[in-house]
């Protein structure tokens, strides 16, 4: 275990611990990932940004990186 | 008296009774009265006309609705079976470098985008233009919040920016010490099942992108278009 990944661990737990205070507390009190998400998906050109960032990020991990 | 002869007694006029019209249609009444009733019986247009009223829970729009709401179902169901079926049997084995690997990705974006466009004909919530000066506005603190949506932004924008930040400076200094997140990531798809769990999930996060958070169609369940309906 090196110090980069405590640091993605920790990271990885501060992701985890937003997106179960957001389901405990509700959208209106605490949006979480989906209502920020879907935020982009209101219009063609957020959708196709986020499909841009999804469609990069397949490339970049399926045929790019062991 | 059975009430099936009391129903009959009092809706034909005893006057009437002889003629033969009036026995043919007396007929047919007592045929209708043999239905169940239901207690929602109603005269529509006299005593010898009768209509029955269909139970709330079964009328046509009612019904049509809920074979509707199965069908989506149904077709989230086989789609989910198919790309497990096809990540586990076939993208799991596939290394990056493989053609194999390049086309199932580059053919489930296409798919991907294809389905948005389609689907999301006429179904955007808001035009781009108004979507933009909004997000001018956010970034500007122009736009009007209250303090709980900007403490949640605040958050996420923090961590989001954490995530971004730590993955430039372990790509930047490029050591053993510092992994970048796509190479933890490509510990866990070097395995068979790694990497199909994490195509799969990829393309159900590619799916909701797609087709996700879309205004309802014009007149599709309640007849009257959707205020939020871009065309």
């Amino acid at each position: 275990v090196t110090a980069g990944d405590v640091v993605w661990a920790v990271l990885a737990a501060a992701l985890v611990a937003m997106v179960v205070i957001s389901l405990v507390l509700g959208p209106s009190r605490m949006p979480g990932i989906a209502q920020v998400a879907g935020w982009f998906l209101r219009s063609w050109l957020g959708r196709f940004l986020a499909l841009a960032a999804w469609a990069g990020a397949g490339w970049h991990l399926f045929c790019q990186r062991p | 008296m059975s009430p099936r002869n009391a129903a009959t007694k009092m809706t034909i006029p005893s006057t009437e009774r002889k003629s033969a019209t009036d026995t043919m249609l007396r007929r047919n009444l007592s045929k209708r009265c043999r239905r169940p009733t239901t207690g929602r019986e109603q005269n529509v247009n006299g005593p010898y006309t009768r209509r029955i009223a269909p139970p709330e829970h079964a009328d046509a729009a009612g019904g049509r609705r809920t074979r509707r709401s199965l069908v989506p179902f149904l077709v989230l169901a086989v789609t989910g079976a198919g790309v497990l079926a096809f990540s586990f049997l076939y993208e799991g084995h596939r290394t990056t470098a493989s053609t194999g690997a390049h086309l199932s990705v580059a053919v489930t974006v296409a798919v991907v985008v294809v389905a948005a466009l389609v689907a999301g004909r006429g179904r955007q919530r808001e035009p781009s233009r108004t979507w933009l000066a909004e997000a001018r506005r956010a970034v500007s603190g122009r736009a009007h919040s209250d303090p709980a949506t900007t403490r949640a932004v605040v958050a996420w924008v923090v961590l989001i920016a954490a995530l971004i930040g730590w993955d430039l400076v372990s790509f930047l200094a490029a050591a053993h010490d510092l992994p970048t997140l796509s190479r933890e990531i490509g510990r866990v798809t070097q395995t068979v099942a790694g990497r199909a769990v994490v195509f799969a999930a990829w393309v159900a996060l590619g799916t909701w992108l797609g087709l996700g958070g879309r205004a309802r169609r014009r007149g599709a369940a309640t007849g009257t278009p959707d205020p939020g309906e871009v065309r």
